[in-house]
């Protein structure tokens, strides 16, 4: 295991490219708006639904929030949430002060939305949180001992509250096919194009990073749990982005593997031109615990019977742009059911309700 | 309900499995099966009322349901989702399980053919399901679409415009080739002029339902005349009777028989 020390002074400095990144059009491919947030969008409702029905703002802190994408994503859940007008208080907390300073910018003319700078693992800047969101794999910055001890420092903050709080805990998956090559490690260099000192080439830098199977989310929150005297009363996972994480076509660390992602991407434009059999997919033999390697062996015939159905439809009529777009539909349709939140994609998103110990389901939030 | 036509078929009272094995899709299917499914009155009116659930034969809404948890997809015109108010594929623990054990997804997605995508947000097609609609739309209809509905509903841009065979094509793309077309008259008929029709599963309500009613089938002359058709099977129960009747088109994707299990 390698151990990592990132200072959230090292952080800030390496993410000096990412407003301009984070903010740009081009980042919302069709994977990003159609694989992607929609798992966000889902996970959030139901987080905000296992809370209790109230008319005050539903109060935010956004942890690793860059320039605020997490709103976006709040607002896209509470649309599909059981109470989609629900007013908001919006903290977004990040270590970055250039983060901050363009977040801040972005969302001038919100006035239920701040941004903060900071880091999760000194004291929270609020206090009565309802729903603690992350999303983009904040969590995964911290080394595995400090993501314990930061998420007890949230299962804290949730001990003193009257009613239930729940927690979004969204980290890089350990058992993403985009680096099959270090499925052994439980932490490494990750590289961000955006980070200073990339230049236009390949020549991304590198900054370690924790990645994270169901297993150990599940027993942080346990142990969090356990210090703070608070219970879980329900403790989710989801798997993000399986198939079409974005290394998958930077090839970064699995050179071999299919551009998955940007074969999507076409896929959803409806180009003829893309030859179906690139899809094909080969579930990972590098050694994995027996339930990734299930959740594999699952998903690998269920994705290439829709490539191929797909392919002999078009052999017998020709290739059609809509058979390139029902194609991509239904890819994401099977990566989307099949999931089974293990740690097996690119994010891993964790939802734990948590509630005072001996706090009544029918009391106020706060 | 008893099997009356071709003469052979399973005896006595016809149980689930029975009718399921008579109203199988064809067992191997590399395109997608239009099934076309109606309810018309003994005068050949498709409505009593304003709405198809205005007729009725007896047994109709057994085959209705059975029809759906065969499918993959349901297939709609917006006009009809519009005027009888759809609603996602009802669903139940025991449906699931059968649908599993067939090696289907658990609920069918409803398919709305709708150029414009112009449907109302909170309509219950939306709001009332356990799985979200799909909308077969133009391409430049799609991103408006996904801006009004969100993750309430799966757009698909299938073209410049939503014709028959681009609506198959994204829907066999799509995964989904066991389509159950319920109409409206003008989407069965836009199917039938572009001769994508397989199967018309028809009721016959034991009813009058007088002048003034439309017909099942409207929109654009049939080119070529008229299509002959093969009476497939027919069951009746009580004053009810359900025909299944297949086009050429539907006889020639279906040279082995029905999917044996049920499919």
């Amino acid at each position: 295991m390698k151990i990592l020390d990132v200072t959230p002074d090292d952080r800030s400095a390496a993410y000096g490219h990412a407003p301009a990144h984070y903010l740009s059009p081009d980042r919302r491919d069709p994977v990003k708006r159609l694989w992607e947030e929609p798992v966000n969008h889902r996970v959030i409702a139901a987080a905000v639904d296992a809370l209790p029905a109230s008319s005050r703002p539903l109060r935010v802190l956004d942890v690793g929030a860059g320039t605020g994408d997490g709103l976006a994503l709040l607002e896209g859940g509470l649309a599909l949430s059981s109470d989609p007008g629900r007013p908001i208080h919006y903290v977004g907390l990040d270590p970055d002060p250039v983060m901050i300073e363009t977040a801040r910018a972005a969302h001038a003319d919100r006035p239920d939305v701040e941004f903060v700078l900071g880091d999760v693992r000194d004291d929270l800047p609020v206090d009565d949180v309802d729903l603690h969101l992350s999303a983009g794999v904040p969590w995964s910055h911290l080394r595995h001992a400090e993501f314990r001890g930061a998420l007890t420092g949230v299962l804290a903050a949730a001990a003193r509250r009257r009613g239930p709080t729940a927690v979004v805990v969204d980290v890089l998956g350990r058992y993403s096919i985009e680096w099959t090559t270090r499925w052994a490690l439980d932490a490494w260099d990750y590289r961000m194009s955006f980070f200073h000192g990339a230049g236009e080439g390949d020549d991304a830098v590198a900054m370690p990073m924790s990645v994270h199977s169901r297993r150990t989310v599940a027993a942080a929150l346990e142990a969090a749990a356990h210090e703070t005297g608070t219970v879980l009363r329900s403790v989710t996972f989801h798997d993000r982005s399986v198939m079409v994480g974005r290394h998958t076509t930077t090839g970064a660390f699995t050179p071999d593997l299919p551009e998955y992602r940007s074969l999507v991407n076409r896929l959803h434009d409806g180009d003829v031109t893309l030859d179906l059999d690139r899809l094909r997919f080969t579930a990972p033999t590098v050694d994995a615990p027996a339930e990734i390697a299930d959740f594999f062996a699952t998903l690998e015939p269920a994705w290439n019977a829709r490539v191929a159905a797909a392919a002999a439809h078009e052999a017998a009529a020709g290739p059609a742009a809509a058979v390139r777009t029902g194609l991509a539909a239904g890819l994401r349709e099977v990566e989307h059911r099949l999931q089974r939140g293990l740690g097996a994609a690119h994010s891993l998103i964790g939802v734990a309700i948590v509630a005072p110990r001996g706090g009544g389901p029918t009391d106020g939030a706060g | 309900m008893r099997h009356v036509w071709p003469p052979g078929g399973p005896p006595g009272e016809l149980d689930r499995a029975a009718l399921a094995g008579v109203y199988a899709y064809p067992a191997r299917l590399d395109r997608p099966f239009v099934r076309v499914n109606f309810v018309a009155s003994a005068d050949g009116a498709v409505s009593a009322g304003g709405l198809s659930t205005g007729l009725s034969a007896p047994g109709d809404r057994q085959v209705f349901g059975l029809l759906r948890e065969l499918a993959d997809v349901v297939l709609a015109g917006s006009g009809t989702v519009r005027a009888e108010r759809y609603r996602g594929v009802r669903t139940s623990p025991e449906l699931r399980e059968r649908r599993r054990a067939r090696g289907r997804t658990e609920v069918p997605p409803v398919a709305v053919v709708t150029g414009t995508a112009d449907l109302e947000p909170d309509a219950r097609l939306f709001t009332d399901t356990a799985v979200p609609p799909l909308l077969l739309t133009t391409t430049g209809a799609a991103g408006r679409a996904r801006e009004r509905f969100g993750d309430t509903a799966e757009v698909l841009a299938v073209g410049e415009e939503v014709t028959p065979g681009a609506a198959l094509d994204a829907l066999a793309g799509r995964g989904l080739c066991r389509v159950l077309c319920e109409g409206g008259p003008a989407l069965f008929g836009s199917f039938a002029a572009a001769g994508l029709v397989d199967e018309l599963c028809l009721s016959v309500a034991p009813q009058l339902a007088g002048a003034g009613a439309d017909r099942i089938l409207g929109g654009p002359a049939l080119e070529d005349g008229p299509e002959p058709l093969r009476t497939a099977s027919v069951i009746a129960h009580d004053d009810g009777l359900m025909l299944r009747y297949r086009t050429t088109r539907g006889d020639r994707a279906d040279p082995d028989g029905a999917d044996p299990e049920g499919g």
